[in-house]
């Protein structure tokens, strides 16, 4: 009996410990995983950020509806999904659907046109020539209340019958480096006429004119849709690869009562001065009285130009060379000569910095005598301005128009022409063959590395999308220009920043603009939650390396 | 009848060594004093061979088991724990499917030692080797799975396959009931016991969209790293030879 009751004890005793052991020995095989998604369904992605031509205003592009047009807008698609082209913060992330394969033989072509609201519409045309290489691309709006410098605006109210107008008479004043106006003459008895040229019965019309001049970068950089466009029309015929050289642009808006004025029942009159030291390409030489400059339109809602006539320069009552056209229909109107054959001669750029291992992003472009854009570089199959440039890059700009005079300027900041650190002597791009830009730059502050890390948490899953998305880095307290656009592929991407400066970071993905603010430096960090992005950052001494990983709410099902 | 008396004699010889070497000699002399279960140590094992078929939670498998001493034998054998388990359970994270494999196959030697003569009492050590000890839990979409704007068909979401791999030699300790060697032709008698693996290696390999979750191993890892007991509850059907 003993010996039973020995051996039952022993048994449960055995028993009990092995119950133990197996209960503490384990936890759960996925504790503490997040699995792990990849959202990078899309192709090529494209930021496009809108921004305010005039730096010093305060009033930025916020929210607004975007139209996206073209033979290829099908394929467009905001970069987090949906085809809702709702920019934010003057963010527009977009990109392919996942069919489309753009090549450099067979580009995906698409045109953004937004109207937003303070500023003068804007419209651009972009070619994705690459499934892979992220393009980010500035549009420069221009705020009516706050014109760019080079630029002038007429908003003005007049007063209809029945949709007619009596005789008018809108002119732009010179204002800032803005040294020429312009002059819209109405006819009596012009009849106001929407898009399928009916009466537009209103008794008063709103008039937005912005007049943008050829002496401001600013101004430059507000030409809608860019001086390169995909093609344009002229006699029915299309002619590609052409380089627009302007003497001016005329962006016209007309709403008669809640219509949007389209065409007139009479011509209008519009006169434009030109800049005295406009250079004539076709005589290089400053414009003298006599010389022809065509005019075109553009529907900004397609980016395409077409032909409308060619005007004659001529000294006007004031003593300024000027030009004077007439127009039926209301569009966006161009004063420019054109360039349809390039030479097809490839610039190749071999670029010198004097600080070895200093990759600084700046701004290099083809400029013609007036430093006007010609043609940007073309890396890894993009058209790029604002490019990573380093001690021995050599690139190309693969077509560079038919002009007798150009150069390449260094800009450290886009748009700020006070920044130009580098520029060579005039050539001719289509026999120069290599250009050497030698770049001394200021000391750069001391740089530390960054991986950043950047997931969707769902909130209600233990899964992280590793989103495909755009990261917009502010220095706090800095100028206007001291950004930086990061792409972050598969949630991750590496960069540069200056050591111990705060940021601003952004990202918006899926609808929200998610925000937060850190110090990168040599030091472990936090980053708060200020608006849905937040985490933490740790600092590598051996590799000089902040590894910061953000995450903001993401809604699976 | 004259070999029946050799074999007797054979164990008891084999019983009194015992008794004078064994390390539970000391535990074994109160017992016998007590005189309630001599009888049952001198009959000892009425065969000391024997094949065994058992059926348990490290799977099926046999093995042979010897008498070497009336209240020490020891077994040696194999075993196969080839289950799939189609759909076996859900995961929340994903609209899917979750078929489990498990694929274990061991070669075992453990000795059994009867401290109580006559109870089936049995303490048992050993060792097995596991040619094949590996768990995959081979995760499948089944639905669409959104995240934020982007919805996933299952074709396109990809697939995770998760494996743990306990291969190689792992001790084994545990207790029985009932008599190894039947005293007729055949009897069933039970193991409960452990082996204790070596540490699981692991791995996470997922495909398409699902493809970065291999970073995940290492915690994967770590969560497994606690998976040694392997619990054995075994019932052995035992055929004297």
């Amino acid at each position: 009996m003993k010996a039973k009751y020995f051996t039952v004890t022993l048994t449960a005793i055995c028993a009990c410990i092995l119950s133990v052991l197996l209960i503490t020995g384990c936890r759960k095989p996925t504790a503490d995983i997040n699995w792990s998604v990849n959202t990078d369904v899309y192709k090529s992605p494209v930021l496009v950020r809108f921004v305010n031509a005039n730096s010093s205003s305060t009033t930025m592009p916020d929210e607004f509806t975007v139209q996206i047009s073209g033979k290829d807008a099908d394929k467009v698609m905001m970069g987090s999904g949906g085809t809702d082209f709702q920019a934010q913060k003057g963010f527009l992330p977009l990109a392919l659907d996942p069919s489309a394969n753009p090549s450099p033989e067979n580009p995906v072509i698409f045109n953004v046109y937004a109207k937003i609201p303070g500023f003068a519409p804007v419209s651009q045309t972009f070619i994705v020539t690459s499934d892979t290489i992220p393009v980010d691309h500035t549009i420069f709006a221009l705020e009516y209340a706050h014109p760019a410098d080079g630029t002038a605006v007429l908003q003005k109210s007049t007063t209809l019958s029945g949709g007619t107008a009596p005789a008018t008479v809108l002119s732009t004043s010179p204002s800032g480096s803005m040294t020429e106006s312009s002059t819209i003459t109405i006819q009596d008895g012009t009849q106001m006429l929407d898009a399928s040229q009916n009466v537009i019965n209103a008794s008063t019309l709103e008039s937005d004119i912005v007049h943008f001049g050829t002496s401001t970068q600013s101004s430059m950089l507000s030409f809608p849709g860019g001086f390169n466009p995909i093609d344009v029309q002229r006699d029915g015929q299309s002619y590609h690869d052409v380089t627009f050289k302007t003497g001016g642009f005329l962006s016209i808006k007309m709403t008669a009562g809640n219509s949007e004025v389209k065409f007139f029942s009479k011509p209008i009159t519009v006169s434009a001065q030109l800049n005295n030291e406009l250079i004539n390409p076709i005589t290089d030489q400053p414009v003298q009285a006599g010389d022809t400059i065509p005019i075109w339109s553009m529907n900004e809602q397609t980016g395409q130009w077409k032909y409308e006539t060619t005007a004659t320069a001529a000294l006007d009552g004031n003593g300024k060379m000027s030009i004077q056209f007439q127009a039926s229909h209301l569009s966006c109107w161009n004063i420019d000569w054109w360039f349809y054959n390039p030479c097809r001669s490839v610039l190749r750029v071999n670029v010198h910095i004097s600080i070895p291992g200093f990759r600084p992003q700046y701004e290099m472009v083809l400029v013609d005598a007036n430093e006007q854009y010609l043609g940007g570089l073309y890396t890894d199959n993009t058209w790029a301005t604002v490019v990573t440039l380093y001690d021995g890059l050599t690139t190309v700009i693969p077509t560079v128009p038919d002009i007798g005079r150009a150069k390449i300027v260094v800009y450290t900041r886009r748009g700020d022409p006070t920044s130009k650190i580098a520029e060579t002597a005039f050539f001719n791009p289509c026999t120069k063959g290599t250009i050497d830009v030698t770049i001394t730059p200021p000391g750069p502050p001391e740089l530390i590395n960054v991986k950043l890390n950047v997931q969707g948490k769902c909130t209600n899953k233990k899964v992280v999308a590793n989103v495909g998305a755009w990261v917009y880095l502010y220095k706090l307290n800095a100028a206007w220009w001291d950004w930086k656009i990061i792409y972050v592929n598969r949630g991750q991407a590496a960069f540069q920043l200056e050591n111990g400066a705060t940021y601003f970071v952004a990202t918006y993905y899926g609808g929200g603009f998610y925000t937060t603010t850190g110090t990168f430096n040599k030091n472990d960090m936090n980053f708060p939650q200020h608006n849905g992005l937040g985490g933490t950052a740790t600092y590598n001494a051996a590799n000089n390396t902040v590894t910061a990983y953000l995450t903001f709410a993401l809604n699976c099902r | 009848m004259c070999l029946k008396a050799a074999a007797q004699d054979i164990e008891k010889t084999q019983v009194a060594y015992a008794a004078v070497n064994s390390p539970f000699m000391a535990l074994q002399r109160p017992l016998m004093k007590g005189g309630d279960i001599a009888t049952s140590v001198i009959p000892g094992f009425s065969s000391k061979k024997a094949i065994a078929i058992f059926v348990g939670t490290q799977g099926v498998g046999a093995d042979f088991r010897y008498g070497f001493l009336p209240r020490l034998s020891a077994r040696i054998g194999g075993g196969v724990t080839p289950v799939n388990m189609p759909n076996a359970f859900q995961v929340n994270d994903f609209k899917s499917q979750v078929d489990l494999k498990v694929n274990f196959v061991n070669a075992h030697l453990i000795a059994d030692f009867q401290p109580f003569p006559g109870s089936g009492f049995r303490l048992a050590v050993g060792a097995g080797y596991f040619v094949k000890a590996k768990t995959q839990a081979d995760v499948t979409p089944t639905g669409s799975n959104t995240f934020g704007n982007i919805t996933y068909d299952p074709g396109n979401l990809g697939d995770i396959k998760l494996t743990a791999d306990w291969k190689g030699i792992a001790p084994y300790l545990g207790v029985g009931f009932l008599r190894t060697f039947p005293g007729n032709l055949f009897n069933v008698n039970i193991d409960l016991g452990t082996y204790y693996l070596t540490a699981p290696q692991t791995t996470i390999i997922g495909t398409k969209a699902l493809s970065p979750n291999a970073e995940n191993n290492a915690q994967f890892q770590k969560n497994l790293s606690s998976y040694r007991w392997l619990p054995v509850l075994q019932f052995n059907f035992n055929f004297r030879l």
